[in-house]
Formats: structure tokens, sequence, C-alpha cells
């Protein structure tokens, strides 16, 4: 389907490196690439990292444009693409061999909330600068006035935590001790960040020693030609796709739930301009920035990265050659191009995921085939505290915790031709989202996971469905001391306004709800998204959360795929029949073939009432 | 009582091996019979037999040991044939291992997802092994410590059963929340199922394997469960048929640890046999490489559709836990095999931006690759190969099969050679080097994932493709030499004769390094030790000849996963305890590429591995009549070799009349029966006194 869209090879015309190595030298660098990844998500002690691979790298020219890439979480690829820029502004002219740097500024480095950290080691090659390998993760700790960087209610940029501008902190492989005590001194589990960035340097030591055998062999004027050849064969590829869309001016919207501080929703709009072989996403109509949910530029230029991403063929070269035909645009002091010092705590999450679903919306109207039915919107709690009872041996002080389950995230939107994947919870984590072990996560956190399931009806119908809802319950353990700091944050939940949109005929999803309950004295609390909560030892935490959005006409579905879901006990009899008019016998679990042929004309008929 | 025997039984085809006190070999191959497999095992023995010219009767009584490798399990998982499976859970966690617990990128094991799949979601969920209709659960829970929070309501369970009888499963997984620190429900929930329904199958997970994480140990249980009866079924009819035609030996089963168990321990838990197609060739791999001097191997067997690679660093096949089977966790310890998605039948396609890219997708057996005549239209690396002159079209497969060049010539040009403006030899040639260097990058980071140095190793190439491109890939990884087994078609089916008697046990123990309770530990180890005593000692080996070895899982404090490292032999001390941290320490230093010595350690589990050393087979030296190698020159043809950026005569050798000490130097190559080794100008082939096949740069 999407590759009789593709147009022939173009590759005759401008290729400059022979065909053989070009191909051998970009597979060398997804190799060394996926490694370094592979290491740090390997070693890392920062709970995100290590459960939802919360991490990503790339290999950027001395330009600063990335040429390749490996699979691992997208947003942190390609943010790369504005952030590596203001390491090369900053240091342009003075990068060692043995260097290395990092920052997580917002406003400087731009490329997300600040416990995304940014690490960069320039790659040397006899002496001449190569390119940089690029990092970026989401550390164990980031400073500020609540652990783990999400806090909500944060004053400003300054209070939300420590604000990182390029540094360098290793020098020709030495450590610059003051100011790496000086960062390390602001943040919480310090040792703990300190591990995870000096396996990084270490990963990428070895990935710089693997790399310069590869230009050993070929020489560094061809491997340097084949990385022009990358990037110019991504822009062609981009650009020939671009073509076949119709020209024109396509719409999308949506949002996300509040910003924590004044309740309503806050919203993004997108115009998109196809025009020849290259398209504009403008996104100046969005709302007004406000607190907590602003999307710093590296992210919002990501965010259409990843809606158009998706909706190409597969095989189009990632790199900063196919983001040149793509252009984003958004007036300062919107919510999508905040200015100095407005927060951006839940942003990667909270507005970067309506951002991606809005510009959805406006490709679906050219690629119907190619669109997606809505995710489920992130949707867990963070757990954060301290367990007085035990004394941590990283720090020798009580135990500092952060965080999340991870398994009460809902499903993935259904395909033309496959249904929506179950539980993998938002599109951001591409399926990378590992669930932990309850076992493993009741041993460092101090809850009981009580229920953890799928839910009946919560899917977006559809031709193809919606994966289902996901229903959790947790149960703070009663042991724990009263007065222990035991704090849940809904930091970058969102989903209780917007469901999961359905396409191309298909259902929407349902709303995520979260609840605490206090089993003693029967009281039950909504839980809003982005907020705080503190809970006592014994109460108990229920989450729903939904299912994917359809895609095409639920009457279209196949009657053994509606008997099969009933039968799994994923939609029920019910809805079988309302929404899908099938009619299944619950006796037999077989369905009237001749019943559902009426029932569905029927309900057709009504609708075009 | 003499001879000794092995016999392979994969998907399509069996194949057997005879090696008698002299050293002679017979071989045999049959094809595989899904429906009864004891007809194509047996089939297999009758023509060992007759190629070793005596009855199939004769050939039983003779035989002290069969060696039975069975890729049964394996295609009872990726086929969907196995049990009707039921599971009865904690309370609240029928749909755990519903969700996704292994990574999209990391559905298919080692062979990773390529960057275009990054955001695709077009394919099949991967779907757990119950169906949800069939999961159940029981009221109880345990918390972290193993204390009991709900006690088991055995009246839970017996409705449970009743479900599932009613429903007709074949096996119940029984899966428990903490049930590795407090096995005490999961027993108990055995015992009610055995006398509500003493015929049905029944896997407690803590048996199956006692470790932390209750995904890991749910899902090998429910492998274990799904594969029980048919696996079961299958151990007890040969083991019986063997004894009724004359068999008085003793019957081994290959296991996805690299060793072999009797058919009493593999029907304990039929899961060992998961994993156990390619667990045999880094052993025969490894035999090779000893009687060259080396202890540092990377063991290849590349066979049409796929392509398996081993390190065995310091003579010692690795094992592994992280096994991931049809996008679900396996992790029983596995010999660390990993497949790396080429082989012969990978397609060479250009993609939207004209880049080449050779495989993952493969043409399979059938059509397969275009000269094979199918009707496959699809350029793959065996036409490449065979257009680049490295495969006689006449002489595939010994002869067996003819294949067609003009259809190969045909599919790179039309695919290949004319939208990249390339001549079809340079075409060609761009496909073989893709390959090449894909699967150098594939095995380079299996070295250096796992911290070595591909420049310290040896290559060993089995398999019908592996010696076509071994050499290159050889001088692409800078490994230091080639070898290339005169067995190498029968890779597997050789090395399982080198398998030794192999159980591994493990513990979970979690623990700051700073608090570990040594007497604990000593007292894990003490069981585990008794374990596999008992095991071996009912396998009928002696104590003496018992080998034990002690590894421990150990991590930085605060890391989710850890890193195995050597445990001293004799009891734990303070000082052995402190030798097994520095090992932890010099490991994640050479994997990761970082470590601190100051940082706090804790350790997570313990594991024990038992082991009965099989005396290796003798096999036959061949002559050294210093014959001159003009004899055994075939003929001469076009091959296209890279250094000389075109096609030049070579000479064509028979490797069946080639004598010990033989030296060639290349341009050349070596035709066997079933195999072909390809020698780029600049290396020297020699052949050493079995036969195996050796080289070394020239100059």
């Amino acid at each position: 389907m999407a590759a009789a869209q593709m147009q022939a090879p173009t590759a005759t015309r401008a290729a400059v490196v022979d065909p053989t190595t070009l191909s051998v030298v970009w597979n060398r660098f997804e190799h060394i690439l996926a490694e370094i990844g592979d290491k740090a998500l390997y070693a890392t002690q920062s709970f995100v990292m290590a459960n939802v691979r919360d991490l990503g790298q790339s290999l950027l020219d001395p330009r600063g444009d990335i040429v390749a890439v490996a699979a691992y979480v997208p947003i942190h690829v390609f943010t790369a693409e504005v952030s590596v820029k203001s390491f090369l502004q900053k240091f342009e002219g003075d990068f060692h061999p043995g260097d290395f740097f990092l920052g997580n500024d917002a406003y400087i480095i731009r490329s997300g909330h600040l416990p995304d950290w940014t690490l960069l080691r320039p790659i040397f090659y006899e002496d001449e600068l190569f390119g940089f390998f690029q990092f970026r993760g989401h550390m164990a700790d980031t400073g500020g006035f609540l652990p783990g960087g999400y806090a909500p209610g944060a004053y400003d940029i300054i209070a939300e935590g420590l604000n990182i501008p390029p540094i360098r902190i290793i020098k020709e492989g030495v450590l610059d001790e003051e100011l790496w005590g000086l960062v390390k001194r602001n943040i919480r589990n310090s040792d703990v960040v300190e591990m995870d960035v000096f396996n990084v340097n270490g990963a990428m030591a070895q990935g710089e020693a693997e790399l310069s055998r590869l230009l050993d062999k070929y020489g560094i004027e061809t491997v340097k030609q084949c990385m022009e050849e990358m990037l110019a064969s991504g822009e062609r590829a981009a650009r020939a796709q671009i073509a076949t869309m119709r020209d024109g001016v396509y719409y999308g919207e949506s949002g996300t739930d509040w910003d924590g501080q004044t309740d309503k929703p806050v919203n993004v709009q997108v115009k998109l301009t196809i025009e020849g072989d290259e398209m504009t996403f403008d996104l100046s109509e969005s709302d007004p920035q406000c607190s907590f949910i602003n999307l710093p530029w590296g992210t919002t230029v990501y965010s259409c990265m990843e809606a158009v991403y998706s909706m190409l063929d597969p095989h189009v070269p990632k790199n900063s050659g196919s983001m040149r035909p793509v252009h984003v645009v958004a007036k300062e002091g919107t919510v999508v191009n905040p200015t100095y010092p407005a927060t951006v705590g839940a942003s990667q999450i909270t507005i970067s995921v309506p951002l991606v679903d809005a510009c959805w919306e406006a490709l679906a109207q050219l690629l119907p085939e190619r669109a997606m039915g809505g995710y489920c919107r992130h949707h867990c709690p963070i757990n954060i505290g301290m367990d007085p009872r035990v004394i941590d041996p990283r720090t020798g002080t009580v135990k500092q915790y952060f965080g999340e389950t991870f398994a009460s995230d809902g499903s993935g939107g259904a395909m033309s031709g496959f249904d929506g994947w179950q539980g993998v919870g938002n599109y951001r984590f591409v399926g990378c989202m590992v669930r932990p072990d309850m076992e493993v996560f009741e041993t460092q956190i101090p809850y009981r996971v009580m229920r953890y399931e799928l839910l009946q009806d919560w899917e977006g119908a559809g031709e193809y469905r919606g994966g289902p809802g996901v229903y959790l319950e947790m149960v703070c353990n009663e042991d724990l001391p009263p007065d222990a700091a035991t704090l849940l944050q809904t930091g970058n939940s969102d989903g209780m306004r917007f469901a999961p949109k359905g396409v191309a005929g298909g259902g929407d999803g349902r709303l995520n709800e979260m609840w605490i309950g206090n089993p003693l004295s029967g009281e039950r609390r909504r839980l809003p998204t982005m907020s705080l909560e503190h809970v006592a030892p014994g109460e108990i935490v229920y989450h729903w959360s939904s299912g994917g959005g359809g895609w095409g006409d639920p009457l279209s579905r196949a009657l053994a795929s509606v008997r099969e879901d009933v039968i799994e006990g994923l939609v029920s009899l019910t809805r079988a029949r309302d929404v899908y008019g099938v009619v299944v016998d619950e006796a037999t679990m077989e369905v009237d073939e001749q019943a559902t042929e009426v029932l569905r004309k029927d309900i057709k008929a009504k609708r075009t009432l | 009582m003499s001879l000794r025997v092995s016999v392979d039984s994969g998907g399509t085809f069996t194949d057997g091996i005879l090696i008698d006190e002299h050293g002679s070999v017979a071989t045999a191959k049959a094809h595989t019979t899904p429906k009864d497999l004891t007809l194509g095992t047996m089939e297999c023995l009758s023509r060992l037999a007759s190629a070793y010219g005596i009855t199939r009767g004769d050939l039983l009584a003779k035989t002290s040991t069969i060696v039975h490798g069975t890729t049964l399990a394996t295609n009872i998982v990726a086929t969907s044939s196995g049990a009707r499976l039921g599971t009865i859970a904690t309370r609240g966690y029928r749909d755990r291992l519903s969700f996704l617990h292994v990574a999209k990128a990391d559905l298919k094991g080692d062979i990773r997802e390529a960057e275009a799949d990054l955001f695709d979601f077009r394919r099949k969920y991967p779907e757990p092994l119950t169906p949800r209709r069939l999961t159940t659960e029981a009221d109880e829970r345990l918390n972290y410590k193993g204390e009991v929070l709900i006690p088991l309501d055995e009246e839970s369970v017996r409705k449970a059963v009743a479900y599932l009888k009613e429903r007709e499963v074949e096996a119940i997984a029984v899966l428990f929340l903490f049930s590795h620190l407090n096995p005490a429900h999961e027993l108990r929930t055995g015992e009610v199922i055995k006398k509500e329904w003493p015929e049905v199958h029944v896997s407690l997970s803590h048996q199956v394997l006692p470790v932390w994480g209750e995904v890991g140990r749910w899902s090998t249980t429910s492998f274990s469960a799904y594969v029980a009866p048919k696996v079961i079924d299958y151990v007890s009819r040969i083991e019986k048929l063997l004894q009724q035609k004359g068999f008085a030996g003793e019957l081994l089963f290959m296991q996805s640890n690299g060793g072999v168990a009797t058919p009493e321990i593999i029907c304990e838990n039929p899961a060992t046999l998961l994993a156990s197609g390619p667990a045999a060739g880094p052993s025969l791999g490894l035999a090779l490489a000893r009687s060259h001097g080396a202890e540092d191997l990377l063991s290849v067997d590349m066979g049409g559709t796929s392509f398996d690679v081993a390190v065995v660093p310091e003579g010692r096949v690795n094992v592994t836990q992280k096994m991931v089977v049809e996008g679900k966790r396996y992790a029983l310890p596995s010999v660390d095999v990993n497949a790396v998605g080429a082989g012969g039948g990978s397609i060479a396609w250009l993609d939207p931006s004209g880049r080449l890219q050779v495989g993952p997708q493969s043409a399979g057996a059938y059509p397969g690759p275009a000269c094979y005549g199918f009707g496959g239209t699809e350029p793959t690396v065996t036409d490449a190969d065979v257009v680049l002159g490295y495969i006689d079209p006449d002489f595939f497969m010994g002869g067996e099969t003819r294949l067609h060049k003009d259809l190969a010539e045909r599919a790179i040009e039309q695919q290949i050679a004319e939208p990249l403006g390339l001549s079809l030899e340079k075409a060609a040639a761009a496909i073989y080097d893709v390959v090449n260097a894909k699967m150098a990058g594939a095995i380079g980071v299996v070295f250096t994932r796992r911290g070595y140095d591909p420049r310290d190793f040896v290559i060993c190439c089995g398999g019908g493709a592996g010696a076509v491109h071994g050499a290159r890939l050889m001088q692409e990884l800078g490994i230091k030499d080639l070898l290339v087994p005169k067995v190498a078609p029968v890779y597997c089916a050789f090395g399982m004769m080198y398998a030794d008697l192999r159980h591994n046990f493990t513990r979970p123990y979690l623990a700051e390094s700073t608090k570990v309770d040594l007497t604990r530990i000593n007292d894990l180890y003490q069981v585990m030790e008794q374990e596999v005593v008992e095991i071996l000692e009912r396998e009928g080996v002696a104590r003496e000849d018992m080998v034990i070895e002690k590894t421990i899982d150990m991590r930085y404090y605060g890391q989710v996963r850890e890193q195995t490292a050597d445990m001293p032999p004799g009891m734990v001390t303070e000082e052995t305890f402190g030798v097994a941290q520095s090992n932890f320490h010099q490991k994640h230093r050479t994997v990761i590429g970082y470590a601190d010595q100051s940082y706090p350690t804790e350790v997570v589990r313990l594991h024990l591995a038992g082991t009965a050393k099989v005396k290796p087979p003798e096999p036959q030296k061949v002559s050294i009549d210093g014959a001159n190698a003009a004899r055994t020159l075939k003929g001469i043809r076009p091959a296209f070799f890279s250094e000389f950026d075109d096609f030049v005569d070579t000479r064509i050798y028979d490797g069946n009349l080639l004598s010990a000490g033989t030296s060639l130097e290349g341009p050349c190559i070596v035709e066997e029966p079933m195999t072909t080794v390809v020698i780029p100008p600049t290396l020297i082939l020699s052949v050493d006194e079995f036969g195996n096949y050796t080289t070394m740069t020239k100059g």
C-alpha cells in the first residue's frame, strides 16, 4: 500500500559514493548508536529510562545535522536537531578529544523539560572533528522543589529544577570537579545521576573507538561523502513523498486537560499547508502559554516530525535531511513556543502528544489509509516519597524513591488492516514501554498492585478496533508510618477531557479516570491530572484508562473478529449488538448471521435519517 | 557397544551421524515426519545403519549413546500447535501476560527492529499462549517478603479447575505472585488440581524457574506447560520404541543450555528443549578451535534462512536468561546464540531513497532464491553467490539440486543493477558486500555488548552457506583465523556428540553486598548442589566426574539489570565474595564502558551449574600422502573478487580428495559435497589432520 505510493528510487542521479560503501557505513552507524543505547539502558538506575527506555541517541555531523539514528524513543533522538546547535554556538572551535558536555536548559538548549538531559561527546579521528554522539534521557533527578522533574505549581522554571546551560564537565578526559560538584550538590540521588552520566560517556568512548576502526578502513573523506549522501537521500525521499500529496491547506486541533492551575483545557491548533514538495505546520493559533505544560521548541519541531514520520513510508531515512522540507512555525508566547521563565515540566507528554494528535488529524485528510486511531493519553501517577525505614546505601540517608507502575496506561489506536496494540501506552513510546514486574515494583515502592487487567467495552470501535482499556488498583502499604512523605503525582497524566479519536469512521475511545478511596471512612476523591496528592497508608488508588481509537466503520468489522472479542470478554454482547451490529447468541457464542445482516442494515438506515 | 550416534530432528530434515571406535563417520538424512516424529527418527536411524553397512537392529544393539536434538518444542511454539492451555493466576493478575512485556523493538530477540520500523505498528500483536477466556484466578496473596497477606482459598482453586476442565484444557500453568519466596500456595494448588483432575498436566511457576520478577517466571512457565503434553508424549514413545528395537544404551536429549539430559529429566521441565536447536554448534566449534590452540571462538552457523552466531570466550559456552521466543520472555538458561536475520535466502532490495538493503525479509525455503526456479523473483544472497561464481549451479548440495543461474541474473539485473545503474556483476558484488558488512555489524554488536574484542577470536563457520562468507566476515571483523569443519553442513548434529551432561539451577537472593549473609548464600548453593548431584547421579554419573560451577548476579545498588560474575569454587568466604565483587566491577567496565569500585553493589541471584564431561568423539584423520594439490583440481571457473574488482579464473578443488597438510593459495574455491569454501586472494587455505580447513594471511 505504502510502497505503491513510492516513486522509483532516485539514487542514481545524485550518488557520489558507491552504494555498497554507503550501505555498509550506514549500517555501521546504526549499530554503533544502538549499542550505546543498549549499554545506557542496561546500566541505568533511572526508573523511567530503565523501564520505558526513556532515552535515545543520534550521530551528528560537525554542523550539527542528524545523520543517523537508532531505534530508541525518538523524541530523544530528533530533538538533537535543535539542541545540539546551542552547544555548537557556544563551543565551536573549542572541541577536544575526550571532551564531554551536558545541558538541559529549556530556553537555551530548548530540547524539552528539565529532567531530560542532553549529553554530547565530540568524535575525533586523527585530531579532526568528525561529528558528535548525542544522547538524551530522563535522569533520576534534576533538582527543583519536587523530585523527578515534574513539579506542578512551580512558580517559575527556576523552581522547577536545575537549569543547566551547555557546559563541559569533562575536558580532554579530565573531570571538572568544581563545576560537576555544583551540579551534583543541587540534585537528589546525585550519585545515581552521576553513574548514569558516566556510563553514557564510557559507552560513547567505546563507540568512538569502533567508529575509528570504520574510518581506518574506508578513509574519512569517503565516510564524510557517505554522510552527505545520507542527508541528501533523506531529503529526496521525503520530498518525493510530499510531492504526491494534494496541495492545499488542512486543519487539525486537539488539547490537553488543563495546566494544573486554571481549570480549563489548553488547545493546540495546526494549519498544515502542502505546497509542491514541502509542507508547513503553522501552530500560531494555539493557546497562549500557561504553566507546567509549555513546550520548548525542540520538542515542538519533533512532535510535527513524529506525525509526519508515522504517516510516510517507513523507509524514508529519518535524519535532518528528511526534516528539511518540513517547516514548523509558531508565534512566540504560545504554549508551543513559550518564553522565559514559563515552566515546562509536563510538556513532553501533555502538550506534545495533543500536538501530534492535531497534526495527525490534518494529515489524515491527505492519507486516510495511513491514518491511525488515537492512542490513549498517558495516564499513570508517579509515586514519589521517602521511606523513613530504609537507609539508601548510595546516599547514607533516608531512601527517596521515584517510580511508577506504567501499568495503568491504556492502549493503541487501530490502523487499516490491524487492531490497535493493547497496553502499549501513548504513541510517544512507540511500543518501547515495558511494564515493570510488579514483584520488583512492590519491592521498591510501598504499594501493592491488587488488580491489573483489561477493561471491557473501553475500545474505540471500528472495522479495526482500538486496543482495550486498562484497569489498575493499588493500595498504599498499611505498615508505612503515617508521617512518611508518600505522594502521588499525576504529573504528566492526561486524557480526562480528551478521548482518543477514531478515524475513517471509527469510534473514539473513552475518558481516563483516577480516584483515591479510603476504605476506613468510605470517602472517595477524584484525582485530577497534573496535580499532587498525599496518600495515607491503607488508601486505595483506582485507574481506568482508555482503549485506542478505531479505524473504519464498526459495522464493517468481520463477524469472526467481533465474536472473538465477545468470547475473550473484551466486548460485551450488548456492545457487539448496538455498536458493531452483530448478534451473538449468549448460550452458544455463535453469530446469528441473518439477524446480524438485518440489524446492520437497520443501523445504517437510521444513521442516514 | 562402540558406536555413538546423534540424531538432529529439524523442521524439514532429520540429520543423523554415527562415529565408530576407529573414528569413521557415517551420515544420513531423512525427512522429518511432523505427524509422528518417531517415524522420521527411526527412518534416519535405518538410513544411518545402511550408510554404515549394517542393519538397524545391529546399529541399535551396538550403540552406547544416542544424543537426540529436536526442534519439536520450538516448532510447537512457532506454529502455535501446543496444548490448549489454561492458567490460574493470583486474583487480579489474569491479564498480566497479555500485556506486551518485550519492547516492540526487541520482539524478534537479537534481530533488532530497524530504524524503518520505529514508528510502525502495522503488524500483528504478539498473542499470549493462554487465550483470555482460559485465564482464571485464585484468591491468595503474598507480599514482597513472601509473607501471607491473603491465605489460599482452596474453594477458588476448585472453581477454577472446574471451569478449565469444562473447557477441556490440556495443561494448567499456576502463576502466583512471589511464589519464588514462598511456594506454599502454588504447591497446595498443585495438590488440589491433582486431586480434582489427575490427568491434566500442571506446571508451577516456582518449580519451572524460581526467580524474582513475575513476567519472566510466568512466561517461561507458560511455555513449559504449553509444550509439555506433546514433548512428554514424544520423549516417552521414542524411548520405548528404541528399547523395543534393541537399544540398550543411553538416550540423551539436547537442552537449551547446551548440555544433554535423560528423558526423565526432560519430562520434568519440557521447556528446557525450547531453544535447543542451535545450542550444540558452539560445542563442536570449541573442540575444533582447541585442536588449533585457540580458546576464544566465534561460532557461525549459516543456513538457507537462518544465521546463528555465538561468542565462546575463554573456552566457555555462555548461557543467557534473556531469550525472547515468539515475542515472549523465555528465561531458562540457554546457550547465548544470536539469530542475526541474514542467510542465503535474505532478499536484496532498494529502499525509497535508493539505498541497497539486504534482509531482514527472507525468501525462505519456498519459493526460495530466484535461482531455485520455484518462482521466486526477488534477488537473494544465494543468487548473488551464484552470479559471482562462488556456488556452482550444477554442484549445489553436492549436485542434488540444480540451480538456474539465468534466473539469478535476471532477478539481480532487474531489481538492483538497472535501478542503480550498475553492471550485473557489480550489483551482485554489492549484495555480497552489503550482507557481509551487515552480518559483521551484527556480530560486532554481539561481541562488544558482551565486552569482547573480535580480534582475539577465531571464527568457525558451519552450515551450508557459512564458508562462502566466512573469510570475508573474518576480514571485516579483524578476526585472527578462519576454521571450517569438515562436517560443516551437519554442524549441530555433530556438535551434540561434544555436549556434556549439564544442568543449571538458580535461586533468588536479594541483599546489599555489605549485608550479605554468607551462611545463607552457602546454604542456597548447597541446596542447588544437592539437586544437581542428585540429577547427575540419576543419570549415572559418579560424584568425582561432576564439575560444579558457581556464578552470582550482581549490580550497582539501584540498577535494574545485572551482570553475572564468577564465584570462586569451594565455600563462599569473605575473601571469595570479594573476588566475585571485583569480577563484577571488571565485567561492568568491559561491557558498559565504566565502573566505580567505591559504589555500593547488591546481590540479586545465585547460579549453579553441574556438568559431567562426556568423552568427545575422535574423528578419523585424513591421509597425509603429500599428494600434489593438482590431482584434486576439479576445474577452473571465473569468480568475482573485489581485490581485482573483476572476475578472475579461479581454481576449484574437490574437498574430499584433499589430504592433510595441503596448502592452497587464494583465490580458490573448495567444494565439499554439502558446502563450499571461498578463499579470497589475500589468504592461504590449509587442511588439518582431520580434514578441517584453516586459513592464514599471505606474506
